[in-house]
């Protein structure tokens, strides 16, 4: 799978959002937050294909969490991703 | 609309502001205990001076505990991503058009825009405007009008300059001229200066994202950039982002501007005394150091701040200041907009008599003009 083209992924405060350029509306109400090691993660695969099981092999990597964790973790993110039709 | 003590905004917006243009730490005592809604109110008033980005730029550089609520750091970084992406649709744009201008043998400066953009400390956070194209060369002009119509894009009427359209939602202007004044004591010579330009080949070439492209040689630029500006400050009111175009160039590029030759075209047009009175504004009400510019500023007056206030209250274009109103119809709006530059006139007449004084008349006589040609 491959984030969306033209998207981007800004650090706010503590956390990030992802914001969908192809939209030229700015429209406050549609914007995905997402926390620190999530953002972490959408900056590494951005413009390249990547699997679930890359997303949680950099999790571990990254904040040394056990796989279980990662798994479930991932499977969140893409859900949330999945829905708001940020992957292509 | 301001909620909050409009004053205090003022105050914070300025140091805000200050912070990002001279990429320097704000004074963070001022931001310790602000409410949510002086934050949403200097969020607003951002936009009204339209440096969105550029408050952007500075509230992320202030300490954890002076930031605003998470809420408006989204609004901000939204705000600043969507100035970003239009940032990046005029560039590509612009281009495009140099292709397009090429192919059909037209020659083009880019006047101010996203020129001045290049000055800024990131130029994707200047708020981006329409591009203004100077064409120049036998025909040049006409070619382009002829390609517009031909190609049936939205465009406006005709005025006297410029012919406006929009091409893929971008309002591009194309300028017959770079400048003009009515009075045809200073035009002459601003046409003749601008001849010389354009016979010796003497513009820069810069570089708007992978593309060269032509803009006014620096020194007239920096007068050129002020002339505009000013021109509508009289006429309706300027906001703070062309105030910060034009000081913005003047630091990155004082070393190139000779002094004494500045002073003497300013001079020659009328200018001086007003560009000495913006001057002090800027260093007193934006930190500007006055060593960027490139004019004796000579004694401080009250018009310094007569000026910053009327472009703090007014806003862009003067477009926020609270006696401005929509009156109806066109006659009536033109009425209204008259009146409004007598006033104008009255205020600030003394900080460039030779073209302030005289705008209740200059106006009659280009309304004539234009009537006459049944615009």
């Amino acid at each position: 799978m491959k984030l969306k083209e033209n998207i981007s992924i800004r650090k706010v405060g503590k956390d990030y959002i992802i914001l969908d350029n192809n939209n030229t509306n700015v429209d406050f109400t549609k914007v995905l937050k997402l926390n620190a090691s999530a953002g972490y993660l959408l900056n590494e695969v951005q413009g390249k294909e990547f699997s679930a099981e890359d997303l949680q092999n950099l999790l571990i990597e990254a904040y040394t969490i056990d796989k279980r964790q990662a798994e479930k973790d991932v499977s969140q993110l893409l859900t949330q991703l999945k829905q708001t039709d940020i992957i292509a | 609309m301001i909620t909050s003590d409009f004053s205090k905004i003022k105050l914070l917006f300025k140091e805000l502001l200050a912070s990002a243009i001279w990429q320097r730490a704000a004074d963070v005592r001022l931001f310790s205990k602000l409410t949510d809604t002086e934050w949403d109110d200097l969020f607003k008033y951002a936009n009204i001076q339209r440096v969105t980005a550029m408050i952007n730029d500075a509230v992320e550089k202030l300490p954890e505990n002076c930031q605003p609520p998470n809420s408006l750091l989204i609004k901000l970084a939204v705000t600043t991503n969507a100035i970003e992406q239009a940032n990046k649709k005029v560039n590509a744009m612009i281009a495009r058009l140099t292709d397009i201008y090429k192919n059909l043998d037209i020659d083009f400066a880019l006047l101010k825009g996203q020129g001045n953009g290049l000055y800024y400390p990131n130029p994707l956070h200047r708020t981006s405007g329409d591009i203004d194209a100077y064409l120049f060369g036998e025909g040049a002009y006409e070619r382009a009008k002829q390609w517009v119509m031909e190609k049936g894009y939205p465009h406006e009427a005709e005025n006297m300059h410029h012919l406006g359209y929009d091409f893929e939602n971008i309002h591009i202007e194309n300028h017959y001229h770079v400048a003009y004044f009515t009075n045809e004591k200073y035009n002459r010579p601003l046409q003749q200066k601008i001849k010389e330009i354009v016979d010796t080949e003497n513009f820069e070439l810069v570089k708007i994202g992978e593309v060269a492209v032509r803009v006014l040689p620096v020194e007239f630029n920096a007068f050129y950039v002020f002339e505009h500006f000013f021109h509508h400050f009289i006429h309706t009111g300027t906001g703070l982002r062309q105030v910060c175009d034009w000081a913005l160039l003047l630091q990155a590029r004082t070393a190139d501007i000779n002094k004494e030759r500045f002073t003497a075209l300013a001079q020659q047009f009328g200018l001086l005394q007003a560009m000495r009175v913006f001057a002090h504004a800027a260093v007193k009400h934006l930190g500007a150091k006055p060593e960027i510019f490139p004019f004796e500023l000579g004694e401080d007056n009250r018009y310094s701040d007569l000026v910053m206030e009327d472009i703090l209250n007014g806003g862009h274009f003067g477009l926020y200041r609270p006696d401005v109103k929509n009156v109806g119809s066109e006659w009536a709006d033109r009425w209204y907009r008259y009146k409004s530059s007598i006033k104008r006139s009255f205020l600030f007449g003394a900080i460039a008599p030779s073209h302030i004084r005289i705008l209740p008349l200059t106006k009659i006589f280009v309304r004539l003009k234009l009537a006459l040609k049944g615009a």
